[in-house]
């Protein structure tokens, strides 16, 4: 095996592995509550502030927070449980 | 996975990696992050999220799953298919010999109309076994009428007519 073989061979493993991570985060957001998932992703992917998520959603600031950290403990737990 | 009892650092992560965060608080949250795994691993949860949420996924063991298994086709198959290749044969086979018979008899009844055509110009395709004797006589009334008219005689060819068919461009002909 050449040295390029196995560079080539460990970036596609790697590739893999995170192809596989991220097809496991996505299941895991999809599993969450439809509120869950609206403030959890309102949070990450568009880096909303818990004021700014409360005024999209109709919530209060207290709320979003508590939404988004059940959902964080859920991820976690469906990624541990998988 | 548990989660860190640093709160403030845990909600810092979000902007941090939409790098909405002061220089001090980044260095902070960096620091922090190097030191706690359960941190780092959130950190990581977040990351994927945003990568997922960029690209369209494609979650290839669902896809997989719900694809049917593969079947080969049996033995039972082929011969049904066989069974249906000999019924369209033998189909066809009788639907065109069933064409030709009727194409003979139409012909046979062409060739009858065609004599009686030639016998009496005018009468054509008359059934005389259906006709009385009264009908007889009237067809053989007709008969005489028509032999009564004069024939039609060609046109005299005179010697100038075959002088112009000699020259084509004269008769019209083309070359």
């Amino acid at each position: 095996m050449e040295e390029g073989d196995a560079v080539t061979t460990f970036d596609a493993l790697d590739t893999m592995v995170a192809d596989e991570s991220m097809i496991r985060v996505r299941r895991a957001v999809d599993s969450l509550s439809p509120r869950q998932r609206e403030v959890f992703t309102l949070r990450l992917e568009q880096g909303l502030s818990y004021k700014e998520i409360a005024e999209l959603v109709g919530s209060t600031e207290g709320a979003a927070r508590v939404h988004y950290h059940n959902a964080m403990r859920a991820v976690k737990e469906f990624l541990d449980d998988e | 996975m548990n989660d860190c009892n640093d709160i403030e650092i845990r909600e810092a992560l979000p902007e941090f990696i939409h790098g909405t965060l002061l220089e001090r608080e980044r260095e902070r949250v960096r620091e922090h992050i190097a030191e706690c795994d359960d941190c780092s691993a959130e950190l990581a949860i977040i990351r994927a999220v945003r990568l997922t949420a960029a690209e369209p996924s494609v979650d290839v063991a669902r896809i997989v799953a719900s694809v049917a298994p593969y079947r080969r086709r049996t033995s039972r198959m082929r011969t049904v298919y066989v069974e249906l290749a000999a019924a369209c044969l033998i189909g066809a086979v009788g639907i065109s010999t069933f064409v030709m018979h009727d194409r003979s008899t139409s012909s046979g009844a062409s060739s009858a109309a065609i004599q009686t055509a030639s016998i009496a110009p005018g009468l054509a395709i008359v059934n005389t076994s259906d006709l009385s004797d009264d009908g007889l006589a009237e067809l053989d009334r007709e008969l005489d009428k028509l032999q009564a008219l004069p024939s039609a005689d060609p046109e005299s060819v005179t010697p100038a007519a075959l002088q112009d068919l000699s020259d084509p461009a004269a008769a019209g002909i083309p070359r």
